[in-house]
C-alpha cells in the first residue's frame, strides 16, 4: 500500500480534471425536454371501438386497476383503467384478444387528486364505430 | 425442461450415485424415486430417517448444500422437502411429519447453513427441530401469539391481518458482566432501502458474534402467491425484490413451464439472457457503488452509479421500463427486439466496458479500497459450503459454482462467451472483484447474444391452468443461487409456492465474516454478500458495566465522536 499513494493520488486528480471540462451527465430536467424511447411501457390506452368486453383484461390484471363498466346504451362492459393502482406491466394488453389495449408513452402522470388518475375511454368512442 | 415431453432424459452422475447411496443407507427406509428429468429427483423417505440420508449423501458428495428447506400443510399432514444441491443437480428428500407432534430432529449440527431455512419452517408452519441451538421466529414478531403459524391451513389469511402484535421491539436481553457490550442496529433506518435488526457482541472494537434478525419487512408473498392466478402470480413474483426482478419472473416462468412441460423458443431463450445479463450488471454496478460509498469513496460510487445509466437505459429500450422489466412471461418473453435495436443496445457495450475495466483497475489497485476489503470478513472455502453460501459470496471462497454453467436454464449452454468467475481469498475484496469480474463476462455475454440471435417465434401460448405436480428450479440471480418450488393441483392457482432467495442463505455466512472483524468494517463486509436489506446507520449502544444507554449514528460512531465519554 505504501509505495503507489502519491502517484495514486496525481492519476486520479487528472482525471477529475479531465472530466470537470466535460459536460455534465444529467439533463436539466423538466426545463430540457426527455424523450422516452420508443416502446415505452406506459399507462394503458383502451380503444373501444375494438373492444368486445370480454373482460380478460380485467381478470389478468395483477394490481386490480381494472374495472368493467356499462356502455350508456347498456350493451357491451367495457373496461375502465385506475392508474393509481396500475403497475404497468402490460398484461392487459396481452390478455386482450382484440388488441384493443396498448401500453402509452405518456410519463408525467402525477396529479394532486388520485381520483383524476381514473381513465374511462368512454367518453372518447364515436357512437357506431364499434366493429362487430 | 427443454426436451420434448415423453422423452426419458438420462440421469446425472450424481443423482445416479444419489440413488445407490441412499438405497443403501437407508434401505426400506426409502419408499420411492422419481426422478424428473435430467437433474432433479425425488425421493420419499419415511418420518425421521432425514439425519441419516443427508449424513450418507454428505460424505459421498463434499459440495452438498442444503439449497432450501420447505414446508407446507397437506391438510391432514406437515410435509418437509429438503433441497439438495449436489452439483448441477438437485435431489429433494420427502418427509412427512406428524401434524399432531409436529417435531423432527434438526439438520444444523450436520449442516450449519440449515440453522436459518429451520428457522423459517418453525416460525411458518410450527415444526419443532430437535437439537436446534436457537429455535426462535425469524419473520413474525417475536410476540406472534404461541402456536400461529400462518402457512398452517387451518389459519385463513383474513385472521392474519386482525392478529395484532406490539409495534416495539421486544428489549435486548445483555449480559450483565464480561467485557463483552451488545451493540444493537437496527432496525429503523433514516435513509437505506430495507429494516433489518443486527445486535453484535462486541469486545472492545471486535465483533464477537451478531445476531440477525429478519422479517420487518415480511409481506407474506408466498401465501398472497396461493390466492392468485397463475398469470397475476407472475407480477407478484417480479416484485419480491425490485432490483433483480428478472431473475425471479425467469425463475418463476421456468418453474411453471416444467410444470406445463412447455417447450420455449430459441429465439425467446436468448432474449431472456439479455434481460438477465442487463439486471445482473444493473445489480452489481449498483451495489459497487453501494460499497465505495460505505468505504467512505463517495466519488466513485457517483461515477460507477453515472455510468449504470447506461445499463439503465438499455433495459428500457429491450423491456420498456427502467426497473420492472415485465418481460418475461410464461411461455416466452413479452416483446421482440428488432435488429436495429440489437444493433443500437451493442453499440452502448464497449463504452460500459471501457468503464468496468477502470473499475477494476480501480477497485484492485486503489489503496483505499485495499485498506477496507483485503483480508477483512474472511470466509473460508469449508465454510463458505457448510454454511450454504450462494454466488458470488460462495464463489469468492474457491467455489466454482454457478447455476448458469452447472445447471443451465434459458440459452446459458450454448453461449461461448460465458465463464464461470471464482476467487480464493475469500475476503471482502475478492467478493467484490467476483463480481466486477462478472460484469465483464455480462458485457461480453449480451453482446454475443445480441449478434447471434436466433430467429422464430418469442412465444408460445401456455394454458391457463397446470396439472398436477411439482417442480423445483433454480437460476442465478445477480445475488446468487435463487431457489422456485412449485406444487400445482390442477386448477389454475398454485397449492404452494416456496421462494428461497439468495440473501436469505447467505446470512448464515454473513455471520461468520463478520465474527472478528472491526466494528468500523461492519458496513463493508455486509455490503460485501449484497444483502438485500441495510441496516447500518442507527445504533443503541447499552454499557453492560453501567447499564448506562446512549445513541449514536454509526457515521459518528466511525468518525470517533458519538461514543459518549
Amino acid at each position: 500500500m505504501k509505495p503507489k499513494i502519491v502517484p495514486a493520488i496525481l492519476k486520479d486528480a487528472l482525471r477529475t480534471l479531465v472530466r470537470a471540462l466535460r459536460k455534465p451527465a444529467t439533463v436539466r430536467y423538466p426545463e430540457v425536454r426527455v424523450e422516452v424511447p420508443e416502446g415505452f411501457r406506459g399507462p394503458p390506452w383502451v380503444d373501444l371501438s375494438k373492444c368486445v368486453g370480454c373482460g380478460l383484461c380485467a381478470r389478468d390484471c395483477p394490481s386490480g386497476a381494472i374495472r368493467m363498466v356499462g356502455m350508456a346504451d347498456g350493451g357491451r362492459r367495457v373496461p375502465v383503467v385506475d392508474l393509481a393502482r396500475c403497475i404497468f406491466c402490460s398484461q392487459c394488453s396481452e390478455s386482450c384478444p382484440k388488441g384493443a389495449i396498448r401500453a402509452g408513452r405518456e410519463f408525467k402522470i402525477a396529479v394532486s387528486d388520485s381520483g383524476d388518475l381514473v381513465r374511462d375511454f368512454r367518453p372518447l368512442l364515436i357512437p357506431g364505430e364499434h366493429e362487430e | 425442461m427443454r426436451k420434448a415431453p415423453g422423452k426419458q432424459a438420462v440421469l446425472t452422475e450424481e443423482l445416479a450415485r444419489a440413488r445407490e447411496v441412499l438405497e443403501e443407507a437407508l434401505g426400506e427406509r426409502m419408499t420411492s424415486w422419481s426422478p424428473a428429468g435430467a437433474r432433479r429427483a425425488w425421493a420419499d423417505v419415511e418420518p425421521g430417517s432425514h439425519i441419516r440420508a443427508v449424513k450418507a449423501l454428505k460424505t459421498c458428495f463434499s459440495e452438498l448444500r442444503l439449497a432450501a428447506l420447505t414446508g407446507m400443510d397437506l391438510g391432514d399432514e406437515l410435509r418437509l422437502y429438503y433441497h439438495l444441491r449436489m452439483g448441477g443437480s438437485i435431489l429433494t428428500l420427502r418427509m412427512p411429519v406428524d401434524k399432531g407432534k409436529p417435531s423432527v430432529e434438526s439438520l444444523t449440527p450436520l449442516i450449519p447453513g440449515a440453522d436459518l431455512h429451520e428457522r423459517e419452517v418453525f416460525d411458518m408452519l410450527g415444526v419443532f427441530f430437535e437439537g436446534h441451538p436457537d429455535l426462535r421466529r425469524l419473520l413474525l414478531p417475536d410476540d406472534a401469539p404461541e402456536g400461529f403459524h400462518p402457512l398452517r391451513k387451518e389459519i385463513e389469511a383474513r385472521v392474519l391481518r386482525a392478529e395484532r402484535t406490539s409495534p416495539i421491539l421486544m428489549p435486548v436481553a445483555t449480559e450483565e458482566r464480561g467485557p463483552v457490550l451488545t451493540l444493537v442496529i437496527g432496525p429503523q433506518h433514516p435513509a437505506l432501502h430495507e429494516p433489518e435488526r443486527f445486535v453484535f457482541k462486541v469486545d472492545g472494537e471486535v465483533v464477537v458474534d451478531v445476531d440477525i434478525r429478519i422479517g420487518y419487512a415480511h409481506r407474506g408473498i408466498e401465501e398472497a402467491a396461493e390466492h392468485r392466478t397463475y398469470i397475476r402470480d407472475l407480477y407478484l413474483c417480479e416484485r419480491v425484490c425490485g432490483i433483480c426482478n428478472v431473475a425471479h419472473s425467469l425463475c418463476y416462468c421456468l418453474t411453471v413451464e416444467d410444470l406445463l412441460g412447455l417447450e420455449v423458443p430459441r429465439r425467446a431463450q436468448f432474449l431472456r439472457v439479455v434481460a438477465a445479463e442487463l439486471n445482473r450488471l444493473h445489480s452489481h454496478m449498483l451495489l459497487l457503488g453501494v460499497a465505495a460509498e460505505e468505504m467512505g469513496f463517495r466519488t466513485l460510487f457517483m461515477y460507477i452509479w453515472r455510468d449504470r445509466e447506461v445499463v439503465m437505459e438499455l433495459m428500457e429500450m429491450l423491456t420498456g421500463n427502467r426497473v420492472m422489466s415485465s418481460f418475461n412471461r410464461i411461455g416466452g418473453v413479452s416483446r421482440d427486439v428488432k435488429p436495429e435495436l440489437a444493433d443500437k443496445m451493442r453499440s452502448r457495450l464497449p463504452e460500459l466496458r471501457r468503464r468496468l475495466e477502470h473499475y477494476e483497475e480501480v477497485f484492485e489497485t486503489d489503496p483505499t479500497i485495499l485498506a477496507r476489503t483485503e483480508k477483512i470478513g474472511l470466509l473460508s472455502r469449508e465454510e463458505a459450503i457448510s454454511l450454504c453460501a450462494a454466488g458470488p459470496t460462495l464463489r469468492a471462497s474457491g467455489v466454482e459454482f454457478d447455476v448458469r454453467a452447472e445447471d443451465p436454464y434459458a440459452a446459458y449452454d450454448e453461449l461461448s462467451s460465458f465463464r464461470t468467475v471464482a476467487r480464493r481469498e475469500g475476503d471482502n475484496l475478492a467478493r467484490y472483484l467476483a463480481r466486477l469480474e462478472e460484469c465483464l463476462v455480462s458485457v461480453d455475454v449480451i453482446d454475443e447474444v445480441l449478434a447471434e440471435l436466433p430467429g422464430g417465434p418469442i412465444r408460445v401460448r401456455a394454458p391457463r391452468r397446470v396439472g398436477p405436480g411439482e417442480a423445483v428450479r433454480t437460476v442465478e440471480a445477480p445475488r446468487g443461487e435463487l431457489l422456485y418450488y412449485i406444487r400445482a393441483d390442477g386448477s389454475d392457482r398454485p397449492a404452494r409456492i416456496k421462494i428461497r432467495t439468495p440473501t436469505f442463505t447467505n446470512l448464515a455466512p454473513l455471520r461468520k465474516m463478520l465474527q472478528g472483524v472491526y466494528v468500523a468494517d461492519i458496513p463493508v463486509t455486509l455490503a460485501s454478500i449484497d444483502p438485500c436489506f441495510s441496516c447500518t446507520d442507527r445504533a443503541v449502544f447499552l454499557d453492560v458495566r453501567t447499564g448506562r444507554r446512549w445513541s449514536c449514528y454509526l457515521d459518528d460512531l466511525l468518525s470517533g465522536r458519538g461514543l459518549g465519554d
